[in-house]
């Protein structure tokens, strides 16, 4: 059974839409720029991502939706855990954002 | 007698002077400019007085008799001026043919031939897109290029949905990032896409004859995620796009107050990255809307609360290396009261520059019947809507680069992004009435 964690601190609430949980999140890699064509860029790419999560258990992430253009992968972490995960994240050199809808149009 | 040929040669003389924006005169001008010997031949209509219908008349009768007069005035024509006619306009009691000044003082002169009108006869192919087209000199560019039209250029219109069933848009190729089908279309990205593509032989779009390719990144609701628009570049690029057009972004304004809360205070969160990314690594020209966020932003500083955000400008508009657009107003200039100011968060000039964006004038879905499918025959009325903001500015720029492009490829001239961006913020870009953090380098004005 999962024991109720710390809610998210005030810097995310504000974001998150209420009962949100899990949260989805984009990590992006802030290494350097993989070499080649978009295929061996895709593919260096994803493996960067897939070291640098190792570490990060947290994260789930959805490996289908690697980005070269951001240099990202968007997935998931636990509300409980979301201060703690991506305080390691960017300690780690990974951008983060919640990846949450916005009304982008009027 | 009311003989036009004066006012003609006198509006020609005054463009040619001038540089006038006179219609008559930016037609007659750009084909004497456009010719190569010194004194050329202007396609004219001369019109005989008017020959009323006999009762009970028919067509044929009719065409017979007005054929006879227009034999004449053709044969006159051949004789005095050493012209042939170019076609006989039976039902206008006309004759169309190509005349020199000089030839055209000649049949005047000549006391055997009595006109009625003589028309300037120019090759038209615009029509006003609302006031959107006249401020951004689209008349003029196609009076001195008439086959300009984005032909042969790819452009990706990131946004909510393009409906392909509008009868005024061609859409090559569709995907979706957002989960919703394409099958949906949004009215923000249907608009945005006829400023920028529109067919419709009254409201034209800037550039109509590129390839349209719809990424929708939002929901028709116009709802999205940043990772649904990045996965929309990288779409638009696997596609082999040229340019992409992105009327959206995430502005950083607080939560509490109706913002997005994005957070980018160095142009590296994923949106920017993307973008610079597309440029940079892939050659495409990024075209995004500054946001439209300055009335917000200013309550804030109004507020006390001006610490709180960090720029006006959305992302990915303040990317390094995108075209970002404002929006001005149209006929007067005047920057809009919403378009987001630049500085970037880090300090970079932007926006780049501004284009029409009040109460802009294009197309809307086709409305659905109770099934969903689009109502045929729906009147015009409903396919057409007006909509403000910088989302419609960048779509009138993203068509302008494609103009750019096209022509860059017809003379064999370089056609990489950062050319036809420089070539667009050099050479069609007008001193507009702002300081440049509100209006760029001034507003969007292509040269012929």
């Amino acid at each position: 059974m999962n024991q109720a964690g710390p809610p998210p601190s005030k810097r995310f609430q504000a974001l998150l839409p209420p009962g949100s949980e899990p949260v989805p999140i984009t990590v992006q890699w802030r290494g350097a720029r993989p070499d080649g064509d978009r295929p061996a860029r895709r593919a260096a790419l994803r493996q960067a991502l897939e070291s640098a999560l190792e570490s990060h258990p947290g994260v789930r992430a959805d490996w289908g939706t690697v980005s070269l253009s951001a240099q990202s992968v968007s997935g998931e972490v636990e509300v409980d855990q979301l201060d703690a995960v991506i305080e390691r994240l960017e300690a780690d050199g990974l951008g983060v954002a919640l990846d949450v809808e916005r009304q982008l149009t009027d | 007698m009311i003989n036009r040929r004066g006012n003609l040669l006198n509006i020609a003389a005054h463009g040619l002077r001038s540089g006038g924006e006179h219609w008559d005169a930016v037609y007659a001008v750009s084909e004497l400019r456009a010719a190569s010997e010194p004194n050329p031949a202007l396609p004219v209509v001369l019109q005989l007085p008017r020959v009323t219908p006999i009762p009970g008349e028919d067509w044929r009768r009719y065409k017979e008799r007005v054929g006879e007069r227009l034999a004449d005035l053709a044969e006159r024509l051949a004789k005095t001026a050493g012209v042939g006619a170019r076609s006989l306009l039976f039902a206008a009691n006309a004759l169309a043919a190509d005349l020199t000044l000089d030839q055209l003082d000649v049949i005047d002169r000549d006391p055997a031939v009595r006109l009625e009108v003589v028309e300037f006869d120019p090759l038209l192919d615009i029509a006003a897109l609302d006031g959107l087209a006249t401020d951004i000199g689209l008349p003029a560019v196609l009076a001195a290029h008439p086959t300009l039209d984005g032909s042969g250029v790819r452009v990706a219109v990131l946004d909510s949905g393009i409906d392909a069933a509008h009868p005024a848009l061609s859409v090559s190729d569709a995907v979706s990032t957002c989960g919703e089908s394409v099958a949906i279309p949004g009215a923000h990205g249907t608009h945005c896409a006829g400023i920028l593509a529109s067919r419709d032989p009254v409201l034209r779009g800037v550039a109509p004859g590129v390839e349209l390719i719809d990424v929708k990144v939002m929901t028709a609701a116009g709802r999205g995620r940043s990772s649904w628009i990045t996965l929309g570049i990288d779409e638009a690029t696997d596609r082999d796009v040229d340019i992409c057009s992105m009327s959206l972004g995430f502005n950083h304004l607080p939560p509490d107050s109706g913002g997005h809360g994005w957070d980018c205070p160095d142009g590296r969160c994923t949106l920017c990255v993307a973008v610079d990314n597309a440029v940079t690594t892939d050659g495409l020209i990024m075209v995004v809307a500054a946001g439209n966020d300055h009335d917000d932003a200013q309550k804030l500083v109004t507020a006390g609360r001006g610490h709180e955000y960090d720029t006006e400008l959305s992302c990915p508009g303040q990317a390094r290396q995108s075209i970002c657009v404002g929006s001005h107003a149209k006929h007067t200039f005047a920057p809009a009261a919403s378009s987001s100011n630049g500085p970037t968060a880090w300090g970079q000039l932007k926006p780049d520059l501004v284009a029409p964006g009040v109460q802009i004038l294009s197309t809307a879905p086709v409305p659905r019947d109770a099934n969903g499918s689009p109502v045929a025959g729906a009147p015009r009325s409903d396919l057409f809507r007006t909509k403000s903001g910088t989302s419609m500015a960048t779509p009138a720029v993203a068509g302008a680069c494609a103009l750019v492009l096209q022509r860059a490829r017809e003379r064999g001239d370089p056609e990489d992004a950062a050319t036809i961006r420089a070539a667009l913020l050099a050479s069609n870009v007008e001193p507009a009435g702002g300081p440049k953090h509100v209006v760029g380098g001034g507003r969007l004005r292509l040269q012929p």
